[in-house]
C-alpha cells in the first residue's frame, strides 16, 4: 500500500468543473478549479473540510449603442468573477499511519512551484531564440505576421 | 460489562446516540406515533412493544442496523469477496450520502489495499447566479443578456433533486489521474445542496494495476 511519501509525491490536482444546464438543455461552462488535495495528508485522521472558491470563466460582455453604432466589449479569460463557494470534505481511506508535517508539505509544494516556473522560463527563452532565428532566415520574415503564442481559457493546462 | 471503563461506556453511549440521530429514526418514530393516534384516538399512549413492532415492520430497524460500521474502514470478508468477483467494474464508484457531514461508505466496494481519496461535495454557498453571460448577435447590433439563472422558475419537489428537465441545474465534473466522474444534477440555487462523494484511487500498485478499465470509463467522459 502506498506510504505517505508516495502520496506526497503525487502532484496531480483534482480538476473540478462546474457546468450549468439551462432550460433549453444547453450546457454552459461556469467554473473550473484545480484542487490541491495534499493538505489532507497533514490533517488529523486524514480528514479535513475545505471551502472551494469557484471563479467564473464566462465571457462577460457589454455593449452600448450611439447613433446606430454599436460598441461591443468582451472580456476574456482574465475575467474571473466569483461564482460561489462549495464546501467539500476530503479524506484518505484507509488513513495513513502517521501524518505528514505541514513544513514538509510546504517544502514539497515550494519545490514543485520552483520547478514549474523554471520550466516556463526555459520555454520562454527557447521561444525567443526561435523567433530571433526565424527573423534572421529571410528579410521578408521581418514583415510577415506570425502568431506564435496563443491563450486558452484554462491557462492552467500549461502547467499540468 | 464490569471490565469496561466508565469513560468507555460513555463513549459507546455517545456513539449509539450519534448513530440514532444520523439514522433519522426520530422522524420515523414521529410518523408511527401520528399514525397510531389517528387510528386509535381514544387508546392513550402507545406501548413500547407496539412501537418496536411497528418500527420493525417498516424496516427502520433493519436499515439502521445495516448502516453500522465496525472498527476501521476495512470491508468485511464478504464485501472483499464481492469486490474480487466484480473486478471488471471500476473500483471507484459514486457514493450517495444521507448526511451532510458524515461519511457512510458502507454501500461501496473498494480495494482496502489501496489508498483512496474520498472527495465529498457537501453544499454550496453564495452562488451569485449572474456570472454567465450570453450574447446574441442580431443584424448590425449586439444585444447581451445576462442570464440570471437563480431567478428562473424551479421545479417543485425535493430541493437539490430537481427531476424536471425544464429547470436549469448545475453539475460538477471531476478529473483526477484519468478518473472522470460527474455528480447528479443539482438545483441552481443560492445555497445548493449537493451531498455527493467520489472515491478516487490515489495510487496504483504495479502488480495490481493490470486490469484495464478503459472500456468502462467511457461513460464518465464529459
Amino acid at each position: 500500500m502506498a506510504d505517505s511519501e508516495t502520496l506526497l509525491s503525487i502532484c496531480d490536482r483534482v480538476h473540478i468543473v462546474l457546468t450549468r444546464k439551462d432550460t433549453l438543455g444547453e450546457i454552459h461552462l461556469v467554473s473550473s478549479h484545480f484542487l490541491e488535495w495534499r493538505q489532507v495528508l497533514c490533517a488529523p485522521a486524514n480528514k479535513t473540510n475545505r471551502i472551494l472558491e469557484l471563479n467564473g470563466i464566462g465571457n462577460l460582455s457589454f455593449s452600448f449603442s450611439y447613433k446606430r453604432i454599436s460598441i461591443f466589449f468582451c472580456l476574456g479569460a482574465e475575467n474571473k468573477l466569483p461564482v460561489g463557494v462549495i464546501n467539500v470534505c476530503l479524506q484518505i481511506i484507509p488513513p495513513l499511519n502517521e501524518n505528514i508535517s505541514e513544513d514538509i508539505l510546504a517544502a514539497q509544494l515550494d519545490l514543485e512551484h520552483t520547478k514549474s516556473t523554471e520550466r516556463e522560463r526555459l520555454f520562454l527563452i527557447y521561444a525567443k531564440q526561435w523567433w530571433k532565428e526565424y527573423l534572421e532566415i529571410r528579410e521578408e520574415h521581418r514583415t510577415r505576421l506570425v502568431k506564435i503564442f496563443g491563450q486558452v481559457i484554462f491557462i492552467e493546462y500549461f502547467h499540468s | 460489562m464490569a471490565s469496561v471503563a466508565p469513560d468507555k461506556i460513555l463513549e459507546i453511549k455517545q456513539l449509539i446516540s450519534n448513530h440514532l440521530s444520523q439514522s433519522d429514526i426520530n422522524n420515523t418514530i414521529r410518523d408511527v406515533l401520528a399514525e397510531y393516534s389517528q387510528r386509535h384516538p381514544n387508546s392513550g399512549p402507545i406501548s413500547r412493544d407496539h412501537l418496536i413492532r411497528e418500527l420493525k415492520n417498516r424496516g427502520a430497524v433493519d436499515s439502521m442496523m445495516q448502516n453500522i460500521q465496525f472498527g476501521t474502514q476495512q470491508p468485511s470478508p464478504r464485501q472483499r469477496q464481492k469486490s474480487l468477483t466484480t473486478t471488471t467494474r471500476p473500483t471507484v464508484s459514486t457514493v450517495d450520502t444521507d448526511q451532510l457531514v458524515s461519511v457512510p461508505l458502507e454501500q461501496v466496494n473498494f480495494d482496502a489495499n489501496r489508498r483512496h481519496l474520498y472527495l465529498q461535495f457537501l453544499n454550496g454557498k453564495a452562488f451569485t447566479g449572474k456570472n454567465n453571460a450570453q450574447k446574441f448577435c442580431l443584424f448590425f447590433y449586439f444585444e447581451i443578456e445576462i442570464l440570471d439563472y437563480l431567478n428562473e422558475p424551479q421545479s417543485e419537489g425535493y430541493p437539490g433533486y430537481s427531476s424536471s428537465s425544464l429547470a436549469s441545474s448545475f453539475s460538477i465534473s471531476i478529473l483526477f489521474r484519468n478518473q472522470r466522474f460527474r455528480t447528479r444534477p443539482f438545483a441552481c440555487a443560492g445555497e445548493p445542496y449537493i451531498n455527493q462523494g467520489f472515491l478516487l484511487e490515489l495510487h496504483k500498485d504495479k502488480q495490481q494495476g493490470k486490469i484495464n478499465f478503459t472500456s468502462n470509463k467511457k461513460k464518465y467522459f464529459i
